[in-house]
C-alpha cells in the first residue's frame, strides 16, 4: 500500500456510459437495473438521446458504451447507433438475443460499431437460461455472438462472477474459445438492482473469486479482462454516463446512488463539474493499492463497491485484496441508499 | 535514413481530440473503428498534415516546432507510426511511384 496520491485530471471527459433503455427481453436474477419488459414512458426517446449525442460530440466526447437493459430491446435503438456512426466509437453491450445476421450486418455496416459485448452467464443453457429466467436465451445468445461474428465484429464475451457461475468459469472459457471470441471479460458483481436483493446467495468471499480466476487456464491467443487485484483501477477519473431517463450518474455502477443532474434541465459539463464527481474523479480516498495504481494509472480502486460496503466515497475498495481488511463480500451491510 | 516526400493528409473521416491535460490526442478512426492515443509528436505530425501538404512543406513546418539535432528522425517515426495505423495516406512523389506492369 502506499499513499495515495491523485487521480489524473480530465477537463472534459472523453467517454460517456450510455445506459439507453431500463427495459429487456430477459429476466435475470442479477440485474443491476431491475429492468423490466416494456420500456417506461419516461425513457428519454431517441431524438432526445440524438440530441444529447451532438452536445456529447461538442463537449469532446469520443467513445461511447452503450448498455442497457438491453439497447436493441428498443425498437428506436438503431436510429441512435447509426446517428452516432462515424463521430464516436462505439461499444455495445448486449445480451445477444436480438442480433440475428441482419442486425449485425447493420451494426458493422451501417453503425460501424467497434465492438459488442456479449453477457454469457455460463458455459451451457442450463447455467445460463437460470441466470437470465428465460428458457432458450443462451442458444439466442450463442446465435448472435456467431452472428457477430460472421459479420466482422469484434466481439467479446461477458459474465459476472457469482456463486452461480464460479465453478463453471473454466467450461465458460472452452464455448468462447469454440465460438473464435478472442477477448472474454469476468466481472466482479455489484450489490445493485435485483443482485442486491440475493447478495447472500450470489456473492463469493474474496478468496473464493480469487481462486476461481487463479484456476483459469486460457487457451493460447485470448485475453482476458478482469478487475480484481493487480488490475483495480478507479475508473472514475474518467468515466460518465447517463441513465435511460437523462440522468448523469457518473458511472452506470453508481446508479442508485447518485444523481448529478437530469441532461432535460441541466448541461453535460456542469454534471461533470458536479462537486461530487469532481471529488469521484479525483482518486480523493484513505487507501490505494499500489500494484493496483501502477498497472492502472489511477487509485485507490472501484467507489461503487467501496460505497456499497462502507458508505464513505473515500473508502478503500473491499474488492482488493490489498484493502480488504477482512471486509466478507458475502455480507452486504444493511444500509439504506 | 530516408527522408520523406511526396504528398501527405490525413485519412478521411478522423476525429482529432486533443487531450492537452495528458499531452496526448485520441483519434478516433471511423474506416477502423479504433480509437489511437498519439503522443505529442505524432499528434503534431498528424495536425500539420490536416488539409494536406507536401512533403517539403511538412518538413518546413516540423522543423519550425521539433528543433532538436534528431528532428528528422523524429518526424520520420511519427510518420511511420501514423501510416502503419492508416491514420495518414502518403501519396509519392512521381518519380518515386511504384512502376506498374503496363508501365
Amino acid at each position: 500500500m502506499t499513499a495515495p496520491p491523485r487521480n489524473p485530471v480530465l477537463e472534459r471527459p472523453l467517454k460517456v456510459t450510455l445506459s439507453f433503455t431500463s427495459s429487456c427481453n430477459l429476466r435475470c436474477r442479477h440485474c443491476y437495473a431491475d429492468c423490466t419488459a416494456a420500456a417506461s414512458a419516461a425513457e428519454l426517446p431517441a431524438a432526445e438521446w440524438c440530441g444529447i449525442l451532438d452536445r456529447l460530440e461538442a463537449d469532446g466526447v469520443i467513445g461511447l458504451y452503450i448498455e442497457g437493459g438491453e439497447p436493441l430491446h428498443r425498437a428506436d435503438f438503431l436510429d441512435v447507433l447509426r446517428h452516432a456512426a462515424g463521430r464516436f466509437h462505439v461499444q455495445l453491450r448486449t445480451n445477444g438475443t436480438l442480433v440475428t445476421p441482419a442486425l449485425a450486418a447493420a451494426l458493422k455496416a451501417e453503425c460501424g460499431i467497434a465492438t459488442l459485448l456479449v453477457d454469457i452467464m455460463g458455459p451451457d443453457a442450463a447455467t445460463h437460461d437460470a441466470a437470465t429466467g428465460v428458457a432458450g436465451s443462451f442458444d439466442l445468445a450463442i446465435a448472435g455472438i456467431r452472428a457477430a461474428l460472421a459479420a466482422g465484429i469484434d466481439t467479446q464475451m461477458l459474465t459476472i462472477m457469482t456463486r452461480w457461475n464460479a465453478a463453471r468459469l473454466q467450461d465458460w472459457v472452452a464455448l468462447a474459445a469454440g465460438l473464435g471470441v478472442a477477448t472474454v471479460g469476468i466481472l466482479r458483481p455489484y450489490p445493485l438492482g435485483r443482485l442486491r436483493q440475493r447478495w447472500a446467495e450470489a456473492s463469493l468471499s474474496l478468496e473464493e473469486m480469487h481462486a476461481a480466476l487463479e484456476a483459469l487456464r486460457l487457451p493460447p491467443g485470448m485475453r482476458l479482462m478482469q478487475s480484481w487485484h493487480p488490475n483495480n483501477g478507479n475508473c472514475c477519473w474518467q468515466t460518465a454516463a447517463i441513465d435511460a431517463f437523462g440522468n448523469s450518474i457518473g458511472c452506470a455502477y453508481l446508479r442508485e446512488y447518485v444523481n448529478f443532474g437530469n441532461l432535460r434541465e441541466v448541461g453535460f459539463l456542469d454534471t461533470w463539474a458536479h462537486p461530487l464527481h469532481r471529488q469521484l474523479r479525483s482518486g480523493a480516498v484513505t487507501e490505494s493499492c499500489g500494484d493496483c495504481a501502477a498497472t492502472q494509472g489511477s487509485h485507490g480502486g472501484c467507489r461503487s463497491t467501496a460505497f456499497a460496503f462502507h458508505g464513505r466515497w473515500d473508502a478503500p475498495d473491499p474488492f482488493d485484496r490489498a484493502t480488504n481488511h477482512g471486509v466478507d463480500l458475502r455480507v452486504l451491510p444493511d444500509r439504506p441508499l | 535514413m530516408s527522408c520523406p516526400t511526396g504528398h501527405y493528409s490525413q485519412m478521411p473521416g478522423l476525429r482529432l481530440r486533443p487531450v492537452r491535460e495528458l499531452g496526448v490526442c485520441v483519434v478516433f478512426a471511423p474506416a477502423e473503428a479504433r480509437l489511437f492515443r498519439l503522443n505529442a509528436q505524432s499528434w503534431l505530425a498528424l495536425e500539420l498534415c490536416r488539409g494536406g501538404t507536401t512533403a517539403a512543406a511538412l518538413r518546413k513546418a516540423w522543423r519550425e516546432v521539433v528543433t532538436s539535432d534528431d528532428a528528422e528522425e523524429r518526424l520520420r517515426v511519427a510518420l511511420d507510426l501514423l501510416l502503419a495505423n492508416r491514420l495518414l495516406h502518403h501519396e509519392p512523389a512521381p518519380a518515386e511511384a511504384p512502376m506498374t506492369a503496363a508501365s
